[in-house]
């Protein structure tokens, strides 16, 4: 019974998956993650190296890579939001929406569809530029780097964050339909939220993704990983109620 | 077949269709025509699923287009426009719909070739003109073979050999026992191709007749100004219709203080200008 639709979802997600690398935007923002990833790993890692060498920290100072890695998810996991966006507001901005509707009007298969090629590869680009960074600061580091963050706790961080970033973004764009609307509305969600405080903060998908991924004595890996995926249905949920309902 | 049942769409407070009933049947070109802002092409979207009626039904092939599986084999359809991301080639645009229904690619080459579009197929699409984009418009209506085609102003941006082109390749879906949906302002395309008409004015249905029909209404007057029959005859129709609705704009109007955006009262009881001036003044009013 169940093999029909979900024969139907496949061919779908193959169609999304093709589009996806049809246009050049997609390896932009990829790129444009993996520049900030590693330069913001390189940058705060040498900012620790530049400190102790002009006395500002003491010459023992051991950084945790963790301290390091969490940063580097949470700014790079915006350029991962703009690759997820990239499935969707341009299909409103050149009005390719309708021939997609057209060919698959079971709308919530397009967002989930979409939702499926941005989650994966934000989930593979994470579990490759997790590591990489947390290798890179290590290395930068040098003789002031403490604990190291295990390959697979970095893998899994970033590509839990990324993959949560790819679904909010998925939402939002579905929500907002405008490319500057989603990427703001983002942008607000994931980074600005890092400011929050903290009582706050532990709700909100930007703080729970640093924690994600560095591990916090007040908020842990579950609760954070909870708190993403909460953020992740509930975008997205609204989303489908939203497409579903709204005339194309 | 497509199948209208007191469908209505409203968008806001604007009032697309009204009670609309009728038929589109197989085996004919079907024109629908009308004025701007008359709702040919809210009928067309309504029918293929993209608006939702405010009430009402659509039918194609029987069943609501919605709930189609696999739908680019049942109905084809463009609405104008080049609705593809610009940087897209036409081949990967077409390439993902036909996926999305498990359309093989080599029909992807084969709609490609039937537009003439082989040529341009690896070209990023916004750099199309409006005649290729007409053409990958119904290169994506054509991909699944569908029993149903609706076309919004298929001929228009095209050259004299695209519109001979596209008037052979209508005339031969229906003969293949299609059915076939074309909105136009053009009555000489209309006058050629279609075998039957329905005419929408202010979202009502004015008329649904064989095309000859319409232009039996034309006017000596109308003939004696070099118009066509079909010309006259459409005019003819749309008119009263207008004269209607414009009069009872013209009391709601009344009420209004502002006047902004309505022409002068003299303008829209005068032949000729009716019809212009009353659309002006709902599409001004609603921006559509």
């Amino acid at each position: 019974m169940a093999a029909e639709p979900l024969r139907e979802l496949s061919a779908v997600v193959r169609s999304e998956w093709g589009k996806a690398w049809s246009v050049p935007a997609a390896v932009l923002w990829l790129g444009i993650a993996v520049v900030i990833a590693l330069v913001t790993a390189m940058t705060l890692a040498n900012d620790v190296v530049h400190a102790v060498s002009t006395g500002e920290l003491p010459p023992g100072t051991r950084t945790p890579v963790s301290e390091v890695l969490g940063p580097v998810v949470s700014f790079a996991q915006i350029a991962v939001a703009g690759f997820a966006l990239h499935l969707v507001t341009p299909e409103y901005a050149a009005g390719s929406i309708g021939p997609v509707f057209l060919a698959t009007p079971r709308r919530w298969m397009v967002v989930a569809a979409k939702t499926a090629v941005a989650g994966a590869v934000a989930a593979t680009l994470g579990a490759v530029l997790g590591p990489v960074s947390a290798l890179l600061a290590d290395v930068v580091l040098g003789s002031h780097a403490g604990a190291p963050v295990p390959v697979a706790e970095a893998s899994a961080g970033a590509a839990g964050v990324f993959a949560a970033a790819a679904l909010v973004a998925v939402g939002l764009g579905f929500l907002c339909r405008s490319a500057v609307g989603a990427l703001s509305a983002a942008f607000v969600l994931l980074v600005v939220t890092l400011a929050a405080p903290d009582t706050a903060g532990r709700w909100l998908p930007g703080p729970a993704g640093a924690a994600f991924v560095s591990g916090t004595a007040d908020l842990s890996r579950p609760f954070a990983l909870a708190v993403l995926a909460t953020w992740s249905a509930a975008t997205l949920g609204l989303a489908v109620w939203t497409v579903t309902r709204r005339d194309a | 077949m497509i199948q209208i049942e007191h469908l209505t769409k409203r968008y806001g407070t604007t009032t697309a269709l009204r009670d609309v009933t009728c038929e589109v049947a197989t085996g004919s070109v079907t024109g629908l025509l009308g004025p701007n802002g008359a709702g040919k092409s809210t009928l067309m979207r309504v029918v293929l699923g993209l608006d939702h009626a405010t009430s009402g039904t659509a039918l194609v092939a029987g069943r609501r287009y919605a709930t189609l599986r696999r739908p680019l084999h049942v109905a084809g359809a463009h609405l104008g426009g080049l609705a593809v991301h610009p940087q897209r080639s036409a081949r990967q645009h077409l390439l993902a719909l036909a996926r999305s229904n498990r359309i093989p690619a080599t029909r992807v080459d084969e709609v490609l070739d039937l537009t003439g579009l082989r040529g341009v197929a690896r070209r990023r699409a916004g750099g199309f003109s409006l005649g290729m984009g007409q053409r990958l418009g119904l290169a994506a209506a054509l991909l699944g073979d569908p029993g149903t085609v609706l076309l919004d102003e298929p001929v228009n941006g095209l050259d004299t050999d695209g519109v001979r082109w596209i008037r052979r390749l209508l005339r031969r879906l229906a003969d293949d026992g299609r059915t076939v949906l074309i909105s136009s302002h053009l009555m000489s395309e209309v006058q050629l191709v279609a075998d039957r008409v329905l005419v929408l004015g202010k979202g009502r249905l004015l008329a649904d007749l064989p095309t000859a029909d319409l232009a039996a209404r034309a006017t000596p007057e109308h003939l004696a100004e070099g118009m066509s029959a079909l010309e006259s005859g459409y005019l003819n129709l749309v008119e009263d219709s207008a004269e209607y609705v414009a009069g009872a704009e013209y009391v709601a109007g009344a009420d209004d203080a502002t006047g902004a955006g309505r022409p002068a009262s003299g303008a829209t009881v005068q032949s000729g200008a009716t019809v212009q001036s009353g659309v002006t003044t709902q599409e001004v009013r609603h921006g559509r």
